[in-house]
């Protein structure tokens, strides 16, 4: 079991079931923030959100009820590496939750995962029940006199939008799953209006190793702003897809040739709700301070058409919305009619515009992250590939 | 924010938790803020829209209501606060730090027409040809933003039926723009609990219970959700033609009675302060139109309390002296819509409830027997109409 094919320098660098746990009880809350201040770790479900100051408005929250909710909804098209996490490396996640529980103050902790892979429920089941037995979950963990915490399972039913952590307290609440007023946030207000802090798969992986090896030891990886590695789902026209770790800070072209990727005409960087980067620009660099990623890179080659790429976006955000809020309620279907009329040539430049504008709009006004980021493909697919798609980048010769 | 007591809707829509302080005037119980380069101070937790409104400025809503907890889903609220990527409705950001604010700046401005269009786009049917003209928010914001060559396009196709069902509540979803007003009353003010958002995304709509008709579900017919809805998606049931072909009908009888509140509320209809009583005029405006006799409902009130106060009576005799076993305390029955609430929600409490009918059905079944004598007319010649304060009464 701990022979592992992968590797990696952080998160797929050798560890032992619990070895944090151990060493986390020995230490005070305030070292554990600490070091995660140090290793200057960002959330990894796409906002990239400093975790440490996460963790510290929860823990100095006054409320004796808090919660450790870790997002496995993994629901942004093009990302599969929470699964690989939570499939090869539950230990990296788990620990990581108790650490979090530990240090926030947290006696709950809930994994809500994806609907998708209820099939993974059974054995995650047993996972957590060894560490029970262990002692690394129920009363006194690890032999520390009242630290006490456990982790339940909830299963999510499909919908992109309770990735978005309101929606996802919403949607474990049992209530409809749309995205809450903000703020206060859920530090503040969240599982049953109390403290918690929503916290992607990744995220508690990573929190695991710089536990052990130290938050200096995890600056070492990547850049100054993107610090640490992250896990790519690389997926699309290449000849080796699949979950990669990586520093943060490697360029794209260095990505495409570590994949091998040939022919390659444009890579989606984020999923459906990311950027679209052309040829043009494959120098640029992966990471927060240019193109940040919750992991998602789709690879397309010169074969495609990027209008049917944008087309099949689009459709995804018309259909997840969530539907409460105004912008994108309406304004996804907008954009998908728009990229219709591209595709059959009944556009015209003054609309495409007002379109592009509309767009603007949605990114600001509309209520969570869905909303302001479906606009993203649209606005860069049309700036980057006017070319191509003006010129009958539908099956239209115009 | 404020408390309005909504122990029914889910957080998403409560009343935000702050902690703050009781008194504004201890430390840390207001905070400053500057809105539109003019600096003042609110009480921590203050909405952004309550402290524009406290300061005079302006600014637009839809979705927010007075009377109903936050929803912050149209989006027309949106404002500028330094500082922060997105734009942030107003409506629904309780100010807890000093922040700076910008209400009318040209993304603010852009952001809100094209919300604005983008729901005039789905709104199906022209102005003229609705009911709501000119006393319609999302007409009038429209005129205010100047939104008016749907950028977006604009349908003429309705997407929904009519549900007509209801003897009070007509919905006509065409006309909706997903507010939620209309569910925030139902489950939040009325407990009730009759709509709610189905489906999602593009498909989003208000429905009932398994989209049954409004008649079939435990709608108590109270009405609160037209009071409350800004556009046409929500109307009482429209009698008048009947009324008007009873009226030109020479062999009917046409008699109406006209109870004490809607006889004031009129007088808004006519620009006058609102608790002026028109009770005259109304009398010869009805005589006018053609009614054949004006009743007052104030009698048939005296009738009701003798009756109820009789039944008190008998009740608390029986309670008090015979010792029997009766249902106490007595409960009013003048409400179609309080008794239709009891007898879905609280069925054992029906025998709490008075025997005795309501004024209006009192002068319902008075006009059809005694003055029918009097006047000589047969009663199946009678057309008997009410003017009431609300929609329950056509229950
Ligand atoms: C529409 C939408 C979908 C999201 N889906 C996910 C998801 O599947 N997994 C995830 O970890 N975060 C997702 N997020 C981000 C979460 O809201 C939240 O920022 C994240 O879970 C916080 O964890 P982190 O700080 O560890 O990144 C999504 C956000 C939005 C707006
Ligand atoms: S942006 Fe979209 S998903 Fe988010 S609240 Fe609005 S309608 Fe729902
Ligand atoms: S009439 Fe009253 S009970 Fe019926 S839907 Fe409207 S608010 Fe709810
Ligand atoms: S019916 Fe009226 S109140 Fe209800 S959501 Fe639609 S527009 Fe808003
Ligand atoms: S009025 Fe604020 S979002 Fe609707």
């Amino acid at each position: 079991m701990e022979n592992k094919k992968r590797k990696g320098a952080v998160i797929f660098s050798p560890y032992k079931k619990g070895e944090a746990i151990k060493k986390v009880v020995e230490l005070k809350r305030e070292d554990v923030l600490f070091e995660l201040r140090e290793s200057k770790l960002k959330g990894r479900g796409c906002a990239g959100f400093p975790t440490a100051t996460k963790w510290t408005l929860v823990a100095a929250a006054s409320s004796q009820e808090k919660y450790i909710v870790c997002n496995a909804d993994e629901g942004e098209p093009g990302t599969f590496k929470d699964r690989v996490l939570l499939l090869e490396y539950p230990e990296l996640v788990f620990d990581g939750m108790v650490i979090a529980g530990y240090t926030i103050g947290a006696k709950t902790g809930i994994l809500y995962l994806r609907g998708e892979y209820e099939y993974m429920l059974k054995s995650l089941e047993d996972y957590l029940e060894s560490m029970r037995k262990e002692k690394l979950l129920g009363k006194n963990i690890a032999g520390k006199e009242g630290f006490d915490f456990d982790i339940i399972i909830r299963l999510g039913s499909g919908a992109y939008v309770c990735g978005e952590e309101t929606a996802l307290i919403e949607s474990l609440e049992g209530n409809r799953g749309e995205a809450r007023n903000r703020p206060p946030y859920p530090v503040n207000t969240g599982f049953m209006g109390k403290p918690t802090t929503v916290n992607n798969v990744e995220t508690f992986a990573a929190v695991s190793h710089i536990v052990v090896k130290g938050g200096t030891w995890y600056r070492k990886h990547g850049t100054d702003k993107s610090t640490g590695s992250k896990l790519f789902s690389v997926s699309g026209d290449c000849e080796r897809p699949g979950v990669y770790e990586l520093p943060w800070g490697i360029k794209v072209s260095e990505l495409l040739e570590i994949v091998g990727a040939k022919d390659t005409k444009a890579v989606q960087v984020g999923g459906a709700s990311g950027i679209c980067i052309p040829k043009s620009q494959f120098d640029r660099i992966l990471g927060y301070e240019d193109a940040a990623t919750g992991g998602s890179i789709m690879i397309f080659n010169e074969s495609r058409n990027m209008l049917h790429i944008l087309k099949n976006f689009m459709e995804f955000f018309v259909e997840e919305s969530c539907g409460q809020c105004t912008p994108c309620r309406i304004g996804n279907v907008k954009l998908l009619e728009g990229v219709e009329m591209l595709e059959n040539g009944t556009y015209t430049f003054g609309y495409m515009n007002q379109l592009k504008e509309l767009g603007k709009s949605m990114q600001i006004a509309s209520k969570c992250g869905l909303g302001q980021s479906s606009p993203n493909a649209f606005i860069s697919i049309l700036e980057n590939f006017k070319e191509e798609i003006f010129n009958g980048g539908g099956n239209h010769a115009k | 924010m404020q408390n309005k007591g909504n122990h029914r809707a889910p957080i998403s829509q409560k009343p935000l938790v702050i902690e703050k302080p009781k008194d504004p005037s201890f430390i840390g119980g207001s905070v400053s803020v500057e809105i539109n380069e003019k600096k003042v101070s609110v009480p921590l937790g203050t909405t952004i829209l309550d402290a524009c409104k406290q300061n005079g400025i302006t600014v637009p809503t839809l979705c927010h209501h007075e009377d109903l907890c936050v929803a912050g889903v149209c989006r027309v609220c949106v404002v500028e606060v330094e500082g922060m990527r997105t734009l942030q409705a107003s409506c629904a950001f309780p100010i807890t730090a000093p922040i700076k604010i910008k209400t009318s700046t040209p993304m603010v401005r852009k952001a809100r027409r094209h919300i604005i269009d983008l729901m005039l786009s789905e709104h199906c049917g022209e102005c003229y040809s609705c009911f709501r003209n000119g006393k319609c928010e999302l007409q009038n914001l429209a005129k205010e933003y100047g939104v008016d060559n749907y950028t977006f396009g604009h349908t003429n196709q309705p997407k929904y039926e009519i549900d007509n069902s209801s003897y009070s509540v007509v919905r006509d979803q065409n006309k909706c723009v997903l507010c939620k007003r209309c569910v925030r009353t139902c489950i939040d003010l009325q407990e009730v609990g009759v709509l709610e958002a189905v489906e999602r995304g593009h498909n989003t709509r208000i429905s009932t219970f398994l989209d049954k008709p409004l008649l079939d579900v435990i709608c108590i017919n109270c009405g609160q959700c037209i009071n409350r809805c800004p556009t046409a998606a929500l109307r009482a049931n429209d009698p008048s033609d009947e009324i008007w072909a009873a009226i030109d009908d020479p062999k009917k009888h046409v008699v109406i009675q006209t109870a004490p509140s809607p006889r004031a509320a009129i007088c808004e209809e006519f620009g006058l302060e609102a608790g002026h009583s028109l009770t005259k005029e109304l009398n010869t405006a009805l005589r006018r139109i053609g009614f054949d006799r004006v009743f007052d409902t104030n009698t048939t009130a005296d009738l009701t309390i003798f009756e109820e106060g009789t039944e008190l009576i008998i009740r608390l005799y029986k309670a008090l002296v015979k010792k029997e076993n009766v249902a106490l305390p007595q409960f009013t029955s003048c409400s179609p819509g309080w008794v239709k609430f009891l007898e879905h929600y609280y069925p054992d409490y029906v025998d709490n409830l008075s025997s005795a009918k309501s004024p209006q059905q009192m002068f319902g079944a008075l006009i059809k027997t005694f003055y029918a004598e009097k006047a000589g007319v047969n009663p199946e010649d009678i057309v008997s109409v009410a003017v009431m304060p609300c929609s329950a009464k056509k229950f």
